[in-house]
């Protein structure tokens, strides 16, 4: 499956640890900077780099916005220069995903305004975290060593395609946890407005094809389901 | 044997005795250690008795007093007494000075002379009757038995007394006395007004025939009650040339009104904030397991959000008096200061009292400095710090983090995770962050409790609307597994068990479900438990 081809505007920080991320992953990245020391910087650690000035519109064309780049990250230091690609990205490429980070919990409302899909405040999940340490140390212990440690449990999403065996069995019925090593959170049933169902809560929901399955697992049961849920 | 060795021994058996030490130790929490909780019940109930003896005073006055009242001024009167003797008692320790003269004497192989050694234990005794408190303390008992009329107005003492039990009082004096200099200048000011217009008030009409002057006394009482804007009018000039210095008067007497009240309210205004700040480490004084977080920044402002949500004890340091009048404002303790001063740390409890550090200033290099000074203060401090580059991260942690959050790096987890499952990130976010009703808990396993020793298998976690995550477990006992258990610091986290492992006493649930269901399912097990003990 070929990965989402990416672009990281801004490399500073936070950016290095994003394009990190994402290449452990095998993620296509580009990082876009207008200053050509943090670009230098970038190809020394490996990144394909692109110098652009992302104030002006007709640069931004030339990326292929929503064509051949499918998700831009917009990771600049400033909450003004985001806001401002966030907007102009947008009006370029209506369907492109935006990530963006908010430096304070004022910039957040202006920066779903300007069109970003998902804005992460990072100073208040800073907060929540250290908080989190102090209220459920286990709970975040495990976290810490399973799903965003090393450790080889990942979450997933897994689409239920037609002709599926789980197609018309309801949540109630499928033991995902006696044939797989996997647990079934919940699932998002497309047809009712992309809801997030619990499993604990959508016992009698019947699956039906559209359904995405979210899970949690190792990443080799998570790809046996996979297969096996293909028609 | 002589007198002197008698009086060491005595010393020596006092000094190993331990009820002895017990006993003076507690007393020394009551009336000294402002840091006892017992302290301050001791203060309220002094407080409240003194109160009631002055108004037994007042009342006193036009009426008799019936018997139960004038054992109420005994008891009370008895309460001071003692409370004097103790304070005496507990001012030093006597014995320790006769013991170190003696072994001073064997020493240097002299004889041990205990003349000079009572004389000064008498001396540091001395000491303590002639501070200004302990004047107060015997002249608030002496008048009790009033033969002379003047000597009631001692009984007034007993008000100073509340001085002693108020720290506020204390503090306020102390403001004050800062401001010495000014005061004295006021006061020469003053009295060379007064003097200058009684003399010449007392010049113009004191012989006058018919005039309000008899003596100099009223020239003068006249005087201060012009220059204060009082003015009773009970003694009045009459003469024009009196009439002249009356106005001068007053005129001066509003600035020295004036000027009194700037240089109070001047001297109220600088130490705002440090009178504040002792009631804030005043209150932590009495605090036990609170936290100290160092930067109220954007990621403080949401930890102290959070804690003060969950009502638990906290305060708050920065160097910035904006964020701390930000944080003042909306009624969170919080101290000016730099973090990185020991003697704040200190201040704030950090070696006792305190049971962890937040380091979450911007700054990186406060953040190692205050790590490590803190951990060097306290060792089983728990200390949590913020990184805000890569390579401070290991550098944290060697200055003796117990935690270290990065923001970068949550941001670049996050931003990874979302990428290629927008819905499973955003759900089990909603779980972790406790957004949703739905959440991630854990529910300890007790000995006696109707699930110890069951099988996973037969507990329908479903019927109680819950989703088994895993199993924390102190062993690695049970058959080992595909690879679903995975290492905690000191014990291990067994993802999705199969239903036949067996739960055991000191093993942890890990749910996913509704808080009510949560709420209930433990409920359930606690009433399980009880019918277990009962039978």
């Amino acid at each position: 499956m070929p990965k989402t081809s990416i672009v990281i505007f801004g490399y500073h920080s936070t950016a290095v640890e994003v394009a990190t991320y994402l290449r452990s992953r095998d993620y296509r990245i580009t990082i876009i900077d207008d200053n050509e020391e943090k670009l230098a910087k970038a190809r020394y650690a490996g990144f394909e780099t692109a110098r652009l000035d992302y104030r002006d519109d007709a640069e931004l064309k030339k990326l292929g916005l929503g064509r051949d780049v499918e998700v831009v990250f917009s990771l600049f230091p400033d909450d003004a220069e985001n806001v401002f690609l966030v907007i102009s990205v947008r009006a370029l490429a209506p369907d492109v995903r935006i990530f963006t980070i908010a430096h304070g919990a004022l910039a957040v409302p202006k920066l779903i305004a300007a069109g970003a899909n998902k804005v992460v405040d990072t100073y208040e999940i800073t907060g929540h975290r250290i908080v989190d340490i102090l209220d459920r140390p286990i709970i975040t212990e495990i976290l810490d060593n399973t799903l965003f440690g090393q450790a080889d449990l990942s979450m997933a999403e897994v689409p239920m395609m037609a002709g599926s065996i789980l197609n018309g069995h309801t949540v109630k019925d499928i033991q995902l946890g006696n044939d797989y090593n996997l647990i079934l959170v919940g699932i998002v049933d497309r047809e009712m407005g992309d809801n997030f169902i619990y499993s604990t809560e959508g016992h009698n929901h019947r699956l039906d094809e559209g359904d995405v399955l979210v899970l949690i697992g190792p990443n080799e049961e998570i790809d046996r389901i996979r297969q096996d849920l293909a028609p | 044997m002589r007198p002197g060795e008698w009086i060491v021994r005595f010393c020596l058996i006092l000094d190993g005795s331990i009820p002895y030490q017990r006993v003076k130790g507690f007393f020394r929490n009551l009336l000294e250690n402002d840091h006892a909780p017992q302290k301050r019940y001791f203060d309220l109930f002094m407080i409240l008795l003194v109160l009631a003896s002055v108004f037994l005073l007042i009342y006193d006055v036009t009426h008799s007093l019936t018997a139960s009242a004038a054992l109420f001024e005994d008891f009370a009167v008895l309460v001071f007494i003692v409370e004097y003797l103790l304070r005496l008692w507990v001012y030093n320790d006597s014995h320790l000075i006769i013991i170190e003269r003696f072994e001073r004497a064997s020493f240097l192989d002299t004889r041990f002379r205990p003349g000079p050694a009572i004389l000064d234990v008498l001396r540091r005794k001395w000491a303590f009757v002639s501070s200004p408190m302990a004047i107060i303390d015997l002249l608030a008992i002496l008048p009790s038995y009033r033969p002379i009329r003047l000597l009631r107005i001692f009984l007034l003492f007993r008000l100073f007394k509340l001085f002693r039990y108020t720290r506020s009082a204390g503090g306020m004096a102390s403001i004050l006395a800062e401001k010495r200099f000014e005061f004295y200048t006021l006061a020469l000011f003053m009295s060379f007004v007064l003097l200058a217009s009684s003399s010449a008030i007392y010049l113009f009409e004191g012989d006058m025939a018919g005039g309000k002057f008899e003596n100099f006394f009223d020239a003068v009482y006249w005087s201060m009650i012009t220059l204060s804007t009082v003015g009773y009018g009970d003694i009045t000039p009459l003469t024009s040339e009196g009439r002249v210095i009356a106005m001068a008067l007053i005129i001066s007497g509003i600035g020295v009104m004036a000027f009194s009240t700037s240089i109070v309210v001047s001297a109220f205004q600088e130490r705002m904030t440090d009178l504040r700040e002792l009631r804030v480490l005043g209150d932590l004084d009495r605090m036990h397991g609170y936290t100290v977080i160092c930067g109220y920044g954007r990621v403080g402002q949401v930890v102290v959000e959070r804690l003060a949500a969950d009502k638990a004890p906290f305060v708050i340091i920065d160097r910035d008096a904006g964020r701390i009048r930000e944080a003042t404002i909306k009624g969170y303790p919080a101290i000016h200061g730099d973090a990185a001063s020991d003697e704040l740390l200190r201040k704030a409890g950090i070696e006792e009292r305190a049971a962890r550090v937040l380091c979450i200033t911007g700054d990186d290099m406060t953040n190692v400095f205050v790590t490590i000074s803190a951990r060097q203060m306290n060792s089983g401090l728990q200390v949590i710090s913020r990184a805000n580059r890569k390579e401070v991260v290991n550098k944290l942690k060697l200055a003796g983090a117990d935690h270290v959050v990065a923001p970068f790096e949550i941001a670049g987890l996050m931003a990874s995770e979302y990428i290629g499952k927008p819905v499973a990130f955003e759900a089990i976010h909603g779980i972790l962050s406790g957004e949703h009703d739905v959440i991630l808990d854990t529910l300890p396993v007790h000995n006696g409790s109707f699930i110890c020793g069951r099988l996973l298998g037969d507990v329908d976690f479903a019927r109680y609307k819950l989703l088994l995550f895993g199993v924390i477990t102190g062993s690695d006992s049970k058959s080992p597994p595909v690879g679903g258990l995975f290492p905690l610091a000191d014990r291990h986290f067994y993802f999705n068990p199969p239903p036949d492992v067996r739960l055991e006493d000191h093993d942890i649930l890990v749910l996913v479900g509704h808080r009510d269901s949560l709420q209930y399912f433990r409920r359930t097990l606690e009433k399980g438990e009880l019918r277990v003990v009962r039978s």
